[in-house]
């Protein structure tokens, strides 16, 4: 657009509506969470060709 | 690898893991030996705790869906099946499940966990009635209550239980922030941040593993992931809290510190608040991210309340009135919802005002209208209520917001007038106003430039000097066109001695500036010069006008920028126009000094950006072509036809 050379750029300060950062509503109390149980794990993840070995070691040396 | 462990070696391996928090770990080892162990109840019982410390809800729900079935006389696996149900959002199946456990020994438990389902689906009478069936010493029942409180608008109600639920429970730092959140809502922003700061001194005491603060600090940290303990420290809560207050106080920059102090999270990772502050704050540095940010939120079937109505308001800001109103039209339900009458109204104006501004305008007054009646009746309360000192103080600030949202509406008035360059028009609706609301800065600054628009400009400076006066010692915090305006103004009414004592004054303190910070670039007086250059121009002194612009961008490695070069380009422009045309024959000397200035503008100007592009312009400039060099190139070779130059 043309225009003769005016001093300043047209300029009006036309402000917005504030805007509003966001925060987090209050929730309800959670319940406890889960609670750690305790287990012997060596026991429940002994593998099987593990145990195989084991077995195949015992009557080597038990022979 | 992890994954590699010895037989006699897992108990101690994966509880030293769990006591270290090192979940991810623990769950990659869990995983193997489930599918070496499909109904292991250890490894079901462990993977579920893990998934749930690391907030992966579906996970843990997964798991302890299969320990009901398989040991359905343990109650524990019923509560945190249902309870992993509901934090994964899922809440049909979790209020399913919750009816599992209406049995004696569960049953607090279950009227607890469905009371949180209905809030969470925003049913709060159907909360508030499962949660009067809990025994009313529950410590839980009074944290409760003070959350429905909270959604009911009642906030100081909502103070006191949290307050109350304090005192029985201990500190908790969830509570903590609900306490700094009424506050926060009851507009008592030291309050809220007392609060605030003792959340996160706790959290940089207590959780050291979280690196609270660092990344403001320049370390670059990994990511601390969403555990459980992060959750319960409260701190990312607290923090986006916090950035809401500074912002609020407009203290822009402390609220964007307050998000990088926060633990580090990959964006991934991040929740919605978080995000949509994230985009909020950096929208001036990176706007086209923002605008992507807000636009993703608003996709997800739950985002922060306030993004609809920011989105909106952004694209307003940066003129894309088509795309605001797309969003509006296409999310008509959330129209009630989201947003205020105040706000819904004035954007309806403002839309309209682009296609029938008589329309616009008609909307906009009856706004003024309502707005200055309430205006006066606060008025009125501020002078009665002197005697109660906060009630007076709550008064004034209410005053003061609703002055502010009166301002918005009347300037968007006048903006409909001031595009048409009917500056006459936009005075009347200003002087009308000034009448009453005589200690608004905004109106008072604007009127000036209205005045300076139609060559008013004793009338000018008497709006321009109060706020020169007024940051007189701290001069460069008035912005650059309002003291190039006054200058202008001292000119035009042959006042040249108070212009000069103005330019001293702002040299004077950009020269203490450069001398505090050699990095910092001050562009204040540069500016000026440039404005007066440019008047001298428009007069048809050239010769001096141009050689003064000339002066003012030294050193160019300094001064050479976009703002600046939008400026001295005008003048130049201007220069070309009035030779063609044969109106200005400058002397030799003159063109000589403009060649040898754009030839150095080629040299500084290689990365300086003609202008700032918007950022979600489709198709964007050549990297190359929106550069000062570039257009620096193309005005020499107007210079060198308009003359015939030979070098």
């Amino acid at each position: 657009k043309y225009e003769p050379l005016q001093l300043m750029k047209r300029h009006i300060e036309a402000p917005l509506p504030r805007l509003q950062l966001a925060v987090s509503p209050p929730t309800l109390r959670d319940l406890p969470p889960p609670v750690l149980e305790h287990f012997d794990l060596n026991e429940a993840f002994f593998s099987v060709r593990d145990d195989f070995a084991q077995l195949t070691s015992k009557y080597i040396y038990d022979d | 690898s992890m994954t590699a462990i010895k037989d006699g070696e897992y108990t101690a391996t994966i509880f030293k893991l769990i006591k270290e928090c090192q979940y991810v770990d623990a769950i990659q080892i869990l995983t193997v030996q489930l599918q070496k162990h499909p109904k292991s109840r250890a490894a079901l019982s462990l993977l579920g705790y893990c998934y749930y410390h690391i907030q992966d809800f579906s996970g843990s729900a997964e798991c302890y869906e299969q320990l009901t079935q398989l040991h359905p006389e343990v109650e524990d696996y019923k509560v945190y099946y249902a309870q992993s149900l509901y934090k994964a959002g899922a809440y049909p199946e979790a209020t399913k499940a919750s009816f599992a456990l209406d049995n004696t020994s569960s049953h607090t438990k279950m009227l607890k966990l469905q009371a949180c389902i209905k809030y969470c689906e925003e049913d709060i009478s159907a909360a508030k009635s499962l949660l009067e069936q809990l025994p009313q010493d529950d410590p839980d029942y009074i944290y409760n209550m003070g959350c429905l409180l909270y959604q009911e608008g009642k906030y100081e109600e909502a103070c006191k239980k949290f307050t109350s639920a304090m005192q029985v429970l201990g500190y908790v730092p969830a509570l903590s922030y609900n306490i700094a959140l009424c506050h926060y809502s009851l507009k008592m922003y030291p309050q809220a941040l007392k609060h605030v700061e003792d959340i996160k001194n706790r959290g940089i005491k207590e959780h050291p593993e979280l690196s609270v603060g660092m990344t403001s600090e320049g370390v670059d940290f990994h990511s601390v992931g969403n555990t459980l303990e992060l959750q319960q420290t409260a701190l990312i809560e607290a923090l986006n809290l916090k950035a809401a207050i500074e912002y609020q106080l407009k203290n822009v920059k402390t609220a964007q510190e307050a998000l990088t102090d926060m633990p580090p999270r990959s964006e991934q990772e991040l929740d919605a608040v978080t995000l949509h502050n994230q985009a909020l704050l950096n929208m001036d540095s990176k706007p086209s991210e923002g605008f992507e940010k807000l636009a993703f939120l608003l996709q997800q079937p739950s985002f922060p309340p306030v993004t609809f109505a920011n989105l909106l308001l952004l694209y307003c800001k940066y003129e894309y009135f088509d795309l605001a109103a797309d969003v509006l039209a296409e999310n008509a339900h959330l129209t009630y919802k989201f947003l205020t009458p105040y706000i819904y109204e004035f954007l309806d104006a403002l839309l309209m005002s682009q296609t029938t501004p008589e329309e616009a305008f008609r909307k906009l007054d009856d706004m003024c209208g309502k707005l200055t009646e309430q205006l006066r009746k606060l008025a009125k309360l501020v002078q009665t209520q002197t005697r109660d000192e906060e009630a007076q103080k709550k008064a004034v600030q209410e005053y003061n917001q609703m002055l502010e949202k009166y301002i918005v509406v009347l300037m968007a008035q006048a903006k409909i007038y001031w595009n048409r360059e009917n500056y006459q028009m936009v005075e009347k609706i200003f002087q009308k106003s000034l009448e009453v609301w005589c200690e608004d800065d905004t109106l008072r600054l604007n009127l000036a430039h209205v005045l300076f628009m139609q060559n008013k400009y004793k009338k000018a400076i008497s709006f321009y000097e109060p706020i020169v006066t007024k940051h007189y010692d701290k001069i460069l915090n008035v912005s650059a066109v309002v003291l190039a305006n006054l200058c202008v103004s001292h000119i035009m009414t042959s006042n040249n001695a108070q212009a000069e004592e103005l330019m001293k004054k702002i040299e004077k303190e950009e020269e203490q500036i450069s001398n505090d910070d050699p990095n910092k670039k001050v562009f204040h007086h540069c500016i000026v010069n440039l404005v007066i250059g440019t008047l001298y121009c428009a007069k048809g002194n050239y010769e001096f006008g141009i050689s003064r612009v000339i002066k003012s961008l030294e050193p160019y490695n300094n001064k050479l920028g976009t703002d600046t070069w939008f400026y001295a380009k005008r003048c130049f422009l201007s220069l070309l126009e009035n030779m063609a045309k044969h109106m200005v024959v400058p002397v030799d000397s003159v063109i000589k000094e403009c060649i040898q200035f754009l030839e150095q503008c080629e040299v500084y100007g290689k990365t300086v950006p003609a202008l700032i592009e918007h950022p979600l312009e489709e198709s964007r400039i050549h990297i190359g072509k929106n550069t000062v060099a570039y257009e620096a190139r193309k005005l020499l070779s107007l210079i060198y036809e308009v003359t015939c130059w030979k070098e």
